[in-house]
């Protein structure tokens, strides 16, 4: 009977600490997973991908020092157009992204960030993007932003 | 002497009863202080997340500020981002200007691909550099400055002359109120 009893009760007491331990998963689970699924924007990388947008790009359309912005290389780069110099603008334009990225966030293995993800996209085209990069791994958290210049959206995912 | 040996008995059993129930109270003290230490951890980390992301938005604004003032714009093309480095680097070494954005330090670096051979702006090597310092004040109690990303733009004389603009970071810090 008292043999009986004490088992009752440590029964009970596992039972508690098993309820307090699924309930206590269950939220940091939720908590988890909600903080993993969105996309933190930064205006940090807001504003660069705005100053990216008047970068003097070194091709030139037209006449010899008619030196295009990156914006302009992006609508040249959707027309499949070429530069003065014989160069592809997407070409260009993939070089001028990857060296602009690279100078201002230093992404590495060693580095705090280990990837990006560069992505043009037309807003009035539900179609494939016109422009995706991806460098390095990109996993776990990130930080992202956008700039629309309408109907173009450039944006930027950092990953860390 | 049966009833000393039963008494005996009892309190043995109370006693042990108040410790199953002392070690349940400390088994149950240490799973919710976890839980509080782990949910508290969380909590400094969001808060700190937040207070990166007020401070950002702080120095953008600024930013913002400094570079649509009459003396940083770019006044040549519709971009809010886009600082006249000549007007720029005409301001540099200029007593006036000193207290007139209420900040203690104010800087413009341009991106390059090897951040180390920083050069600062001068008659002689300008706009062959990277850095102008317009308010670096030696006295002041400067922390971490804010940088914000703006785009930099000049006439370029070379052939028959372009606009350049290039990749560049203000980097400013509010003054003290004392």
């Amino acid at each position: 009977m008292k043999n009986k009893k004490a088992q009752e009760e440590i029964v009970g007491f596992v039972l508690i600490v098993v309820i307090i331990v699924i309930a206590v998963l269950i939220f940091f689970s939720i908590q988890m997973r909600k903080t993993k699924e969105k996309i933190q924007t930064s205006t940090d990388i807001n504003m660069f991908l705005e100053s990216i947008y008047h970068y003097t790009t070194p091709c030139a359309i037209s006449y010899e020092t008619n030196y295009i912005s990156l914006g302009k290389l992006i609508d040249e780069c959707l027309e499949n157009k070429k530069c003065l110099s014989g160069k592809r603008a997407c070409d260009v334009l993939n070089e001028t992204l990857v060296f602009l990225v690279e100078a201002a966030f230093h992404p590495s293995e060693n580095s705090p960030i280990k990837g990006y993800e560069i992505t043009i996209k037309e807003t009035n085209k539900s179609s494939t993007n016109p422009y995706y990069y991806k460098k390095g791994e990109c996993e776990s958290s990130f930080l992202g932003g956008e700039y629309l210049s309408s109907p173009l959206v450039l944006r930027l995912k950092l990953c860390y | 002497m049966q009833t000393n040996s039963f008494r005996a008995l009892f309190i043995k059993k109370s006693q042990l009863q108040i410790q199953q129930m002392a070690f349940v109270l400390v088994a149950l003290m240490i799973l919710f202080g976890l839980i509080l230490v782990s949910y508290t951890s969380i909590k400094i980390s969001q808060l700190n997340k937040e207070a990166n992301r007020l401070g950002e938005e702080q120095a953008t604004e600024m930013v913002k500020k400094i570079v649509s003032s009459p003396e940083f714009i770019w006044a040549y093309s519709s971009c809010s981002l886009c600082i006249d480095m000549d007007k720029v680097f005409i301001l540099k070494n200029r007593s006036e200007y000193r207290d007139f954005w209420n900040v203690d330090f104010l800087i413009i670096e341009k991106i390059t691909k090897d951040q180390r051979n920083r050069t600062e702006c001068n008659l002689l090597n300008y706009p062959n550099c990277t850095t102008i310092t317009l308010i670096k004040k030696d006295n002041a109690d400067i922390g971490i400055p804010k940088g914000a990303f703006v785009s930099l733009c000049r006439h370029e004389n070379d052939r028959d002359g372009y606009t350049r603009c290039e990749l560049g970071k203000i980097y400013a810090y509010p003054k003290k109120i004392k």
